[in-house]
């Protein structure tokens, strides 16, 4: 046997279960498990406080992407899930709720909207004026920029006069890393 | 021969290592508006063979997390349409037939009346596949299902499908003893058959999703869903309220008494490698009206 083959033989022989997984199903402690040496996914779990809803036909920013704002480190992958309850002041009143991601300046809330539209999630009634229906939304953004602050956001239409709202809002992110 | 078994050793090292590892496959596809159905038996919507299909070939541990969401209707505001996540190999269906033999139901959400006729209300449902065959395709579609009469329809699709690795959890547990209690219950899924419970292996960052659909019995009470974790002994149906709460999601009135509607919630919990976290659902009413959940699903992976 050659030094090398030998050395080769001496590594897997100090951890025998290396021979049996791949680097990323390895579990911890064995040769080629990801370690905490490793670049892993970025997460952001954020709760934001009730934003003020809006009444505007075209659609307006809820302001959050000050709060949830993501930088991806390792994938680029970035799967996105919001949810929380959507409700209109008239029971009537479509209310249209989008996902929305970007970067640069996070869009403060009752802005115009900015970004990439992500979904659209849309309720056409509701059972009273001022009820709540749940929601719950999720996007992978495939090719986010590495390095670069990730905001998300959602944004909020109505029908021109009575104010659509979303409250207990859960953004949840997370870089998928192989 | 010597460079070469040197080479040969190398490359296998490396290939051990995460900095060299497959990546995981992923998908995101918005579906065109798909051709509701009226049928009383579920019919496939037909996303595996739009213009972007949603079919993911694994590429490395076959787990594949998968979400659908949009919204969901009906001609008739009284019919109860129900919406199924199917999952399968081979050809996918075209729109309008019913699922394939070899294909599988993941989920079952049904939404007992919606408002108004033609009205939509939300919906998302997450399954997450344990076991697909790496290298195999494998389509994702959604199924409606209506009442024989009226036609079921769904608009602004989104199917995301991501291949994870390290620990993870798929149980869909027996529908739960509702509750009318006031501060709110457990809803035991740590203790049921298949428990709830996943112990983190590296990283210990828990992505979970916990969906299916939430009424009461009186139309005019509001029904909460909690997401909670802990660790230690899970509840048992019907205890009091324990271990973290990590979101809640209500309904503010409901269409009819016992309707039902969609509803899922997710959260990323930070667990500790190698002690057990079970997941469970607590669920409130007003002290006096039974709320229930039904066709719950709980989806749980460890991020790297």
């Amino acid at each position: 046997m050659t030094r090398w083959a030998a050395l080769i033989a001496a590594l897997l022989a100090a951890s025998p279960a290396a021979a049996q997984c791949l680097g990323f199903q390895c579990p911890p402690g064995v040769l080629g498990a990801r370690t905490s040496g490793d670049t892993p996914g970025a997460t952001l779990v954020v709760s934001p406080a009730n934003p003020t809803g809006t009444a505007s036909a075209v659609g307006l920013m809820m302001g959050f992407g000050g709060q949830a704002t993501i930088t991806p480190k390792s994938t680029g992958k970035v799967l996105v899930t919001m949810s929380g309850a959507v409700g209109n002041a008239l029971s009537t009143a479509t209310t249209t709720l989008y996902l929305y991601t970007g970067t640069g300046t996070a869009p403060a809330n009752g802005a115009a909207v900015t970004g990439t539209q992500r979904t659209t999630t849309l309720t056409t009634r509701f059972v009273c004026n001022g009820c709540y229906t749940p929601y719950s939304t999720t996007f992978l953004v495939a090719n986010a920029a590495l390095g670069t602050p990730l905001w998300i956001d959602a944004a909020l239409k109505s029908d021109g006069t009575n104010i659509g709202s979303i409250v207990s809002n859960f953004i949840t992110v997370a870089e998928i890393v192989p | 021969m010597k460079r070469l078994a040197l080479i040969c050793g190398l490359l296998a090292l490396l290939w051990s290592t995460a900095a060299f590892a497959v990546p995981g496959a992923s998908l995101v596809v918005s579906p065109t508006n798909p051709t509701g159905t009226a049928s009383s038996t579920a019919l496939m919507m037909g996303f595996g063979v739009q213009g972007t299909p949603t079919i993911i070939t694994p590429q490395t541990t076959g787990k594949i997390l998968i979400t659908i969401s949009g919204s969901v209707g009906n001609a008739l505001a009284t019919a109860t349409t129900t919406v199924y996540i199917f999952t399968g190999t081979g050809a996918p269906p075209v729109n309008g037939v019913v699922g394939p033999g070899g294909s599988a139901v993941r989920t079952s959400l049904p939404i007992s009346r919606v408002v108004c006729n033609s009205c939509y209300v939300p919906f998302s449902s997450t399954y997450l596949v344990t076991n697909a065959v790496v290298g195999v395709p494998l389509w994702i579609d959604l199924a409606l299902r209506s009442d024989g009469t009226n036609v079921a329809s769904v608009i602004n699709p989104v199917v995301t499908a991501v291949e994870v690795p390290g620990a993870v959890l798929s149980v869909s547990p027996t529908n739960p003893t509702g509750t009318t209690s006031a501060p709110g219950v457990m809803m035991g899924y740590g203790v049921q058959g298949t428990p709830t419970i996943i112990t983190p292996q590296s990283t210990g960052k828990i992505l979970i999703t916990m969906n299916g659909a939430v009424s009461n019995a009186v139309s005019t009470t509001a029904s909460s869903v909690y997401l909670h974790t802990g660790t230690g002994a899970p509840p048992a149906n019907g205890a009091a309220s324990t271990g973290a709460q990590n979101t809640n999601q209500g309904a503010t009135r409901f269409v009819c008494n016992s309707c039902y509607i969609p509803y899922s919630t997710t959260f990323l919990v930070t667990g500790t490698v190698g002690v057990p976290l079970w997941i469970d659902a607590k669920l409130r009413s007003d002290g006096v009206s039974l709320a229930t959940v039904v066709s719950n699903v709980v989806s749980a992976v460890e991020l790297q």
